[in-house]
Protein backbone atom coordinates (compact mmCIF):
# COMPACT_ATOMS: atom_id res chain seq x y z
CA UNK A 1 0.00 0.00 0.00
CA UNK A 2 2.79 2.87 0.22
CA UNK A 3 5.39 3.07 -1.75
CA UNK A 4 9.52 3.95 -0.74
CA UNK A 5 11.27 5.74 -2.90
CA UNK A 6 15.08 6.59 -2.91
CA UNK A 7 16.21 10.12 -3.85
CA UNK A 8 18.06 11.67 -6.18
CA UNK A 9 21.42 12.61 -5.05
CA UNK A 10 24.47 10.44 -2.89
CA UNK A 11 23.94 12.08 0.19
CA UNK A 12 20.38 11.58 0.34
CA UNK A 13 20.63 7.68 -1.20
CA UNK A 14 23.06 7.23 1.95
CA UNK A 15 20.32 8.10 4.19
CA UNK A 16 18.11 6.21 3.10
CA UNK A 17 20.40 3.22 3.67
CA UNK A 18 18.89 0.44 4.51
CA UNK A 19 17.02 -0.06 1.23
CA UNK A 20 19.97 1.62 -0.36
CA UNK A 21 22.74 -0.24 0.41
CA UNK A 22 21.58 -3.38 -0.86
CA UNK A 23 20.60 -1.96 -4.40
CA UNK A 24 23.99 -0.33 -4.27
CA UNK A 25 25.92 -3.79 -3.45
CA UNK A 26 23.78 -4.79 -6.58
CA UNK A 27 24.71 -3.17 -9.02
CA UNK A 28 28.55 -2.16 -8.36
CA UNK A 29 29.00 -6.06 -7.62
CA UNK A 30 26.83 -7.57 -10.60
CA UNK A 31 26.35 -4.85 -12.61
CA UNK A 32 28.50 -2.02 -15.07
CA UNK A 33 30.72 -2.88 -17.21
CA UNK A 34 33.54 -6.16 -16.60
CA UNK A 35 36.87 -6.24 -17.66
CA UNK A 36 38.22 -9.51 -18.31
CA UNK A 37 36.99 -12.29 -21.11
CA UNK A 38 37.94 -12.24 -24.30
CA UNK A 39 39.53 -9.00 -24.44
CA UNK A 40 43.16 -8.86 -26.41
CA UNK A 41 45.42 -5.94 -25.21
CA UNK A 42 47.41 -5.22 -27.86
CA UNK A 43 50.64 -3.97 -25.61
CA UNK A 44 52.78 -6.38 -24.27
CA UNK A 45 53.45 -6.82 -20.50
CA UNK A 46 50.34 -5.50 -20.07
CA UNK A 47 49.00 -7.25 -16.47
CA UNK A 48 44.72 -7.11 -16.40
CA UNK A 49 44.89 -6.97 -12.67
CA UNK A 50 42.01 -8.53 -10.48
CA UNK A 51 42.37 -6.92 -7.31
CA UNK A 52 38.87 -6.59 -7.65
CA UNK A 53 37.87 -10.23 -7.17
CA UNK A 54 39.15 -9.91 -3.46
CA UNK A 55 37.63 -6.36 -2.84
CA UNK A 56 34.72 -7.78 -3.99
CA UNK A 57 34.39 -10.55 -1.53
CA UNK A 58 35.63 -8.22 1.41
CA UNK A 59 32.62 -6.30 0.10
CA UNK A 60 30.03 -8.92 0.24
CA UNK A 61 31.62 -10.07 3.41
CA UNK A 62 30.90 -6.47 4.67
CA UNK A 63 27.52 -6.29 3.55
CA UNK A 64 26.34 -9.85 5.12
CA UNK A 65 27.39 -8.46 8.61
CA UNK A 66 25.40 -5.76 8.19
CA UNK A 67 22.29 -7.27 7.55
CA UNK A 68 23.01 -9.61 10.41
CA UNK A 69 23.74 -12.85 8.53
CA UNK A 70 24.36 -15.43 10.75
CA UNK A 71 28.43 -16.12 10.23
CA UNK A 72 27.68 -19.75 9.40
CA UNK A 73 25.77 -18.77 6.15
CA UNK A 74 28.55 -15.90 5.18
CA UNK A 75 30.92 -16.87 1.94
CA UNK A 76 34.07 -18.03 3.31
CA UNK A 77 37.06 -15.99 2.72
CA UNK A 78 39.83 -16.54 -0.01
CA UNK A 79 42.57 -18.40 0.84
CA UNK A 80 45.68 -16.75 1.97
CA UNK A 81 48.49 -15.91 -0.68
CA UNK A 82 45.36 -16.10 -3.78
CA UNK A 83 45.40 -12.66 -5.88
CA UNK B 1 47.92 0.98 -10.78
CA UNK B 2 44.15 2.57 -12.22
CA UNK B 3 41.28 1.97 -10.60
CA UNK B 4 38.62 2.39 -13.20
CA UNK B 5 35.21 4.02 -12.78
CA UNK B 6 33.72 4.54 -16.09
CA UNK B 7 33.10 5.19 -19.82
CA UNK B 8 32.57 7.99 -21.61
CA UNK B 9 32.81 10.19 -24.43
CA UNK B 10 36.40 12.02 -24.47
CA UNK B 11 36.22 15.92 -23.63
CA UNK B 12 33.69 14.85 -20.54
CA UNK B 13 34.14 17.48 -16.96
CA UNK B 14 35.88 15.21 -14.70
CA UNK B 15 34.17 14.35 -11.38
CA UNK B 16 35.49 15.15 -7.94
CA UNK B 17 38.51 12.67 -6.10
CA UNK B 18 37.73 9.05 -6.09
CA UNK B 19 38.55 6.37 -3.87
CA UNK B 20 40.88 7.37 -0.76
CA UNK B 21 40.86 10.72 -2.37
CA UNK B 22 42.76 10.24 -5.23
CA UNK B 23 41.98 12.77 -7.97
CA UNK B 24 40.13 11.58 -11.19
CA UNK B 25 41.93 11.72 -14.46
CA UNK B 26 40.81 10.69 -17.79
CA UNK B 27 42.70 8.33 -20.05
CA UNK B 28 41.45 9.14 -24.11
CA UNK B 29 41.88 6.81 -26.74
CA UNK B 30 39.70 7.61 -29.95
CA UNK B 31 36.50 9.31 -29.15
CA UNK B 32 36.31 7.63 -25.92
CA UNK B 33 38.34 8.24 -22.62
CA UNK B 34 38.16 5.99 -18.98
CA UNK B 35 37.80 8.08 -15.87
CA UNK B 36 40.25 6.29 -13.40
CA UNK B 37 42.39 7.44 -10.42
CA UNK B 38 45.94 6.32 -9.82
CA UNK B 39 47.08 4.05 -6.66
CA UNK B 40 50.51 2.82 -5.67
CA UNK B 41 48.60 -0.41 -4.63
CA UNK B 42 45.10 -1.74 -4.25
CA UNK B 43 45.35 -4.63 -2.43
CA UNK B 44 43.39 -3.32 0.55
CA UNK B 45 39.53 -4.65 0.17
CA UNK B 46 36.78 -2.21 -0.94
CA UNK B 47 34.36 -0.85 2.23
CA UNK B 48 31.21 0.57 1.62
CA UNK B 49 32.26 3.73 1.84
CA UNK B 50 34.24 3.22 -1.39
CA UNK B 51 31.27 1.52 -2.86
CA UNK B 52 29.87 4.91 -2.41
CA UNK B 53 32.82 7.21 -3.52
CA UNK B 54 32.68 4.60 -6.73
CA UNK B 55 28.46 5.35 -7.63
CA UNK B 56 29.22 9.13 -6.38
CA UNK B 57 32.01 9.25 -8.92
CA UNK B 58 29.77 8.00 -11.57
CA UNK B 59 27.03 9.99 -10.80
CA UNK B 60 28.49 12.98 -10.93
CA UNK B 61 29.38 12.26 -14.91
CA UNK B 62 25.99 11.03 -15.49
CA UNK B 63 25.03 14.77 -14.63
CA UNK B 64 26.91 15.38 -17.46
CA UNK B 65 26.24 12.90 -20.31
CA UNK B 66 26.03 9.06 -21.15
CA UNK B 67 28.06 7.03 -18.82
CA UNK B 68 28.71 3.64 -19.00
CA UNK B 69 29.48 2.62 -15.25
CA UNK B 70 32.67 -0.22 -14.37
CA UNK B 71 31.59 -2.95 -11.89
CA UNK B 72 33.31 -1.86 -8.51
CA UNK B 73 36.88 -3.57 -8.40
CA UNK B 74 37.89 -3.27 -12.17
CA UNK B 75 41.65 -2.03 -11.99
CA UNK B 76 44.01 -1.85 -14.89
CA UNK B 77 47.79 -1.89 -14.23
CA UNK B 78 48.42 1.46 -16.38
CA UNK B 79 47.46 3.65 -19.35
CA UNK B 80 48.81 1.85 -22.41
CA UNK B 81 46.62 -0.86 -21.03
CA UNK B 82 43.19 1.22 -20.43
CA UNK B 83 44.17 2.63 -24.36
CA UNK B 84 44.19 -0.78 -25.55
CA UNK B 85 40.78 -1.59 -23.61
CA UNK B 86 38.92 1.51 -25.30
CA UNK B 87 40.26 0.75 -28.40
CA UNK B 88 39.75 -3.03 -28.57
CA UNK B 89 35.74 -2.66 -27.25
CA UNK B 90 34.95 0.82 -29.04
CA UNK B 91 32.50 -0.27 -31.04
CA UNK B 92 30.74 -1.94 -28.36
CA UNK B 93 31.19 0.85 -26.00
CA UNK B 94 30.16 3.23 -28.48
CA UNK B 95 26.60 0.92 -29.17
CA UNK B 96 26.32 0.99 -25.57
CA UNK B 97 26.30 5.08 -24.56
CA UNK B 98 23.81 5.31 -27.49
CA UNK B 99 21.93 3.02 -25.58
CA UNK B 100 21.94 4.41 -22.45
CA UNK B 101 22.05 8.27 -23.57
CA UNK B 102 19.76 10.73 -22.00
CA UNK B 103 18.37 7.51 -19.49
CA UNK B 104 18.66 6.40 -16.08
CA UNK B 105 18.21 3.40 -14.11
CA UNK B 106 15.59 2.99 -11.62
CA UNK B 107 15.02 -0.04 -9.74
CA UNK B 108 11.99 -1.82 -8.97
CA UNK B 109 11.13 -3.76 -5.98
CA UNK B 110 7.73 -5.41 -4.60
CA UNK B 111 7.99 -6.51 -0.92
CA UNK B 112 5.52 -8.10 0.75
CA UNK B 113 3.17 -11.11 0.24
CA UNK B 114 0.03 -10.86 -1.43
CA UNK B 115 -3.02 -12.05 0.65
CA UNK B 116 -3.73 -15.77 0.32
CA UNK B 117 -7.06 -17.16 -1.06
CA UNK B 118 -8.76 -19.05 1.27
CA UNK B 119 -8.50 -23.30 0.69
CA UNK B 120 -11.99 -24.58 0.67
CA UNK B 121 -12.06 -26.71 4.13
CA UNK B 122 -12.25 -29.71 2.59
CA UNK B 123 -9.17 -29.61 0.68
CA UNK B 124 -7.71 -28.77 3.56
CA UNK B 125 -8.83 -31.92 5.14
CA UNK B 126 -7.11 -34.05 2.71
CA UNK B 127 -4.10 -32.90 2.91
CA UNK B 128 -1.01 -34.05 4.81
CA UNK B 129 1.05 -30.92 6.46
CA UNK B 130 3.84 -31.58 3.82
CA UNK B 131 1.29 -31.24 0.70
CA UNK B 132 -0.02 -28.36 2.78
CA UNK B 133 3.40 -27.15 3.06
CA UNK B 134 4.26 -27.17 -0.96
CA UNK B 135 0.55 -25.58 -1.58
CA UNK B 136 1.46 -22.11 0.24
CA UNK B 137 5.35 -22.10 -0.95
CA UNK B 138 3.57 -23.11 -4.44
CA UNK B 139 0.92 -20.17 -3.93
CA UNK B 140 3.32 -17.94 -2.42
CA UNK B 141 5.45 -18.32 -5.39
CA UNK B 142 2.11 -18.02 -7.89
CA UNK B 143 1.00 -14.89 -6.07
CA UNK B 144 5.02 -13.43 -6.00
CA UNK B 145 4.66 -13.73 -9.80
CA UNK B 146 1.42 -12.50 -10.96
CA UNK B 147 2.15 -9.33 -8.73
CA UNK B 148 6.15 -9.11 -11.13
CA UNK B 149 3.69 -9.36 -14.11
CA UNK B 150 1.07 -6.90 -13.43
CA UNK B 151 4.21 -4.60 -12.04
CA UNK B 152 5.56 -5.16 -14.93
CA UNK B 153 3.21 -4.84 -17.71
CA UNK B 154 2.31 -1.77 -16.02
CA UNK B 155 5.76 0.08 -16.26
CA UNK B 156 7.47 -1.58 -19.40
CA UNK B 157 5.78 1.04 -21.53
CA UNK B 158 7.03 3.70 -19.85
CA UNK B 159 10.52 2.77 -19.79
CA UNK B 160 12.99 2.29 -22.94
CA UNK B 161 14.46 -1.16 -21.83
CA UNK B 162 14.07 -3.66 -18.39
CA UNK B 163 15.92 -6.20 -17.23
CA UNK B 164 15.10 -8.43 -14.41
CA UNK B 165 17.29 -8.58 -11.77
CA UNK B 166 15.55 -11.73 -9.35
CA UNK B 167 18.01 -14.34 -9.24
CA UNK B 168 18.82 -15.32 -5.53
CA UNK B 169 16.15 -18.26 -4.16
CA UNK B 170 16.22 -16.09 -1.23
CA UNK B 171 14.35 -12.95 -3.02
CA UNK B 172 10.67 -12.52 -2.65
CA UNK B 173 8.69 -10.95 -5.35
CA UNK B 174 10.15 -9.02 -8.33
CA UNK B 175 13.52 -7.03 -8.76
CA UNK B 176 13.74 -5.44 -11.62
CA UNK B 177 15.76 -2.54 -13.28
CA UNK B 178 13.75 0.20 -16.03
CA UNK B 179 15.94 2.06 -18.37
CA UNK B 180 14.04 5.28 -18.47
CA UNK B 181 14.53 8.86 -20.05
CA UNK B 182 15.21 11.50 -17.95
CA UNK B 183 12.08 13.21 -18.66
CA UNK B 184 10.01 10.69 -18.07
CA UNK B 185 10.90 9.55 -14.93
CA UNK B 186 8.52 11.16 -13.06
CA UNK B 187 5.72 9.94 -15.07
CA UNK B 188 7.73 6.15 -13.96
CA UNK B 189 7.26 6.96 -10.27
CA UNK B 190 3.94 8.20 -10.46
CA UNK B 191 2.85 5.42 -12.01
CA UNK B 192 5.03 3.14 -9.46
CA UNK B 193 3.11 4.72 -6.65
CA UNK B 194 -0.46 4.38 -8.21
CA UNK B 195 0.23 0.34 -8.54
CA UNK B 196 1.48 0.55 -4.56
CA UNK B 197 -2.18 2.14 -3.86
CA UNK B 198 -3.87 -0.84 -6.32
CA UNK B 199 -2.06 -3.59 -4.61
CA UNK B 200 -2.64 -4.70 -1.58
CA UNK B 201 -0.31 -6.14 1.21
CA UNK B 202 2.66 -5.13 -1.18
CA UNK B 203 5.35 -2.56 -1.64
CA UNK B 204 6.62 -1.16 -4.64
CA UNK B 205 9.84 -0.16 -3.93
CA UNK B 206 11.40 2.48 -6.53
CA UNK B 207 15.20 3.37 -6.10
CA UNK B 208 16.93 5.63 -7.96
CA UNK B 209 17.68 7.42 -10.87
CA UNK B 210 20.85 5.06 -10.63
CA UNK B 211 23.40 5.09 -13.66
CA UNK B 212 22.99 2.30 -16.04
CA UNK B 213 25.00 -0.69 -14.12
CA UNK B 214 21.89 -3.18 -15.45
CA UNK B 215 22.03 -2.56 -19.11
CA UNK B 216 25.80 -2.33 -20.12
CA UNK B 217 26.26 -6.15 -21.48
CA UNK B 218 29.59 -7.86 -20.98
CA UNK B 219 31.93 -10.19 -22.98
CA UNK B 220 30.95 -13.82 -23.02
Amino acid sequence: MSVARSVTSIEHARQAREVSLVDLVDRLLDGGVVIHGDITLAVADVDLVYVGLRALVASVESMEREIGLPASLRGGALPSGSA
Amino acid sequence: MLYLYAIVEKGRRLPGPGLWGAPSHAIEQGELAAIVSEHEDLARPLDEDELWTHEKVVEELMEHGAVLPMRAGSVLADAAGVRALLDEQRDRFGRELERVRGAVELGVRAVGNPAAPKVPAGVQDQEGPGTAYMRARLDSQIRSDLVAARVHTALRGLARDHVSLSKSLATVGARSAYLVNRDEVDAFVDRVEALGRELDDVSIVCTGPWPPYSFVGNPA
